[in-house]
């Protein structure tokens, strides 16, 4: 498990979650996002992850929501692209 | 004569060197223009080396005890060195000029005083001597025309009989060859022709294991069957059809023609050499403007007697032997036609080619292709930014806010390919840095 990273919470909780990948859109590179589990299966088929814009700034992170529907449906898009790559 | 040796030998140097540098080459080079300039220059060279070797030959074997003869075969040679010394300063390798008509005469002068008995001379040597006298020393031509009165009045009977006889002998081999050097030329042709064959085989040769249309193995048996042809047509070269007068006489005119040319080709050259020599003298740039225009204008006309001259010499060969300018139409038609066959295969090929693109199928698996090649570029170069950013939030001062988040699913085997990717990462990363 090389991929883990503590995150702290807006409560203030440590949580332990393993990053599955960092990417950016191929149409917006400005923008980062991170895809990481805690690797809690949904049924037998399927695993839940979680996505959000990756900010960085030195050694200080920041994972946002991503607001905007549309560009949630391009990170999906992209994460299902990614999915048809790998397979 | 040791002048005329060392400026052959001077030219054999070249051939030599050029030959070297041939051999430098490497196959591919060997293909190139240059490499086929170069072996022109040296089957040239060797024309032209053995053209004058057998002159030099045939003047060396003239005993002779005679001064008048001995001075005309001195200045033979003198000829000879000069005809070397300009192909050698001026890198000219044109064989065509070992068919003009100073070569003409001079292979002439050199037949005559062989064939000329040693005990009397005659009116051909006297009168060119008399020629060399008045072109070395100027003297006036009426010593020398009193001088020839004077031995025509000494000797009158002999001399006719003897000029009779000989002209009757030289009809008798007008009749055999119908034109001076003839055979020479007739030989030479056919040589040319063979040697390009020969060189056109040898090229194809060398292509045609890469060509599996057969398209070059046809034409160089096109070609080894045309070098069958004239290689019987140099053997039988002494049965070919004798020239009408009508021919003879326009073949002179051309000759005639192409005297008049090579004086005004000179003219040219004279005249830009010294326009070169002035404009260098000149100071203004506005006067070197000038002089260069004149000198760009008569190297125009110069060219353009050039290929006059080509024309000239094309077609007297064309007149003396009708099968030359046959085989010069024939060639053009087989290479129209093979033009013609290039053309429609390549228009073929291009049609398959629109065709199988045109083909939906393989449209569709071509588009694809090409944009999964473009995703997966894109995907793969975001990985190495990926491991970097990890690599950074695992550090132990980073500090990682967890603000907000979207909530997803993805298959087990999504994942499981996704671990194995980041597992194969990290291994490759972990292995550059040992």
């Amino acid at each position: 498990m090389n991929n883990m990273i503590k995150v702290v919470d807006a409560t203030g909780m440590e949580i332990e979650v393993e990053v599955l990948d960092i990417f950016r859109l191929t149409d917006n590179q400005e923008k980062e996002y991170i895809m990481y589990t805690q690797n809690k299966e949904v049924d037998e088929n399927n695993i839940e992850v979680f996505v959000s814009i990756l900010k960085q700034d030195g050694n200080n992170f920041q994972l946002l929501n991503i607001e905007d529907e549309e560009e949630w449906k391009k990170v999906q898009k992209a994460i299902d692209e990614m999915g048809e790559l790998n397979e | 004569m040791n002048d005329a040796k060392n400026l052959l030998n001077k030219l054999k140097e070249t051939r030599d060197y050029k030959k070297d540098e041939l051999a430098g080459m490497t196959e591919y080079d060997l293909s190139s223009d240059e490499a086929q300039t170069i072996n022109n220059e040296i089957e040239d060279l060797d024309e032209i080396i053995k053209y004058y070797e057998l002159l030099i030959e045939k003047l060396e074997k003239i005993k002779t005890d005679d001064p008048i003869k001995q001075e005309q075969i001195n200045r033979q040679f003198e000829l000879i060195t000069n005809k070397l010394k300009s192909i050698n300063d001026n890198s000219n390798y044109d064989i065509t000029t070992l068919r003009s008509n100073d070569n003409q005469e001079l292979e002439r002068n050199i037949d005559s005083i062989i064939d000329n008995p040693e005990d009397t001379n005659s009116d051909t040597i006297q009168v060119e001597q008399t020629n060399a006298n008045s072109e070395e020393n100027n003297q006036p031509s009426e010593e020398t025309s009193s001088e020839q009165v004077e031995r025509e009045e000494d000797n009158p009977v002999v001399e006719t009989t003897d000029s009779e006889s000989t002209s009757e002998e030289n009809e008798e081999e007008e009749e055999r060859k119908p034109i001076s050097s003839s055979e020479q030329a007739y030989v030479s042709i056919i040589d040319d022709r063979i040697r390009n064959v020969e060189k056109n085989i040898e090229r194809l040769k060398k292509i045609e294991k890469y060509d599996l249309t057969g398209k070059t193995s046809a034409r160089r048996i096109g070609y080894e069957l045309e070098l069958m042809e004239l290689k019987e047509d140099k053997k039988n070269f002494d049965n070919r059809e004798s020239l009408s007068a009508e021919t003879e006489e326009r073949i002179s005119q051309i000759d005639q023609d192409h005297a008049e040319l090579l004086e005004r080709r000179e003219e040219y050259k004279a005249q830009i050499e010294h326009l070169k020599e002035m404009k260098e003298n000149l100071k203004g740039l506005r006067n070197k403007v000038k002089v260069q225009r004149d000198i760009k204008r008569l190297e125009i006309r110069l060219n353009q007697l050039r290929a006059g001259e080509i024309q000239m010499i094309e077609g007297q060969k064309s007149l003396m032997y009708p099968k030359y300018k046959a085989d010069i139409h024939r060639q053009a038609q087989i290479s129209k036609a093979e033009g013609k066959v290039d053309y429609i295969e390549e228009k073929i090929a291009v049609n398959d080619e629109m065709q199988q693109m045109l083909d939906d199928r393989y449209l569709g698996d071509r588009i694809q292709g090409v944009v999964t090649g473009i995703r997966g570029e894109f995907y793969q170069g975001q990985l190495d930014r990926a491991s970097e950013v990890l690599e950074q939030m695992q550090q132990p001062d980073a500090n990682v806010e967890l603000l907000g988040q979207r909530r997803t699913t993805i298959s087990q085997l999504y994942e499981r390919m996704i671990r194995d990717r980041n597992e194969n990462q990290n291994q490759e990363t972990h292995e550059l840095a040992a």
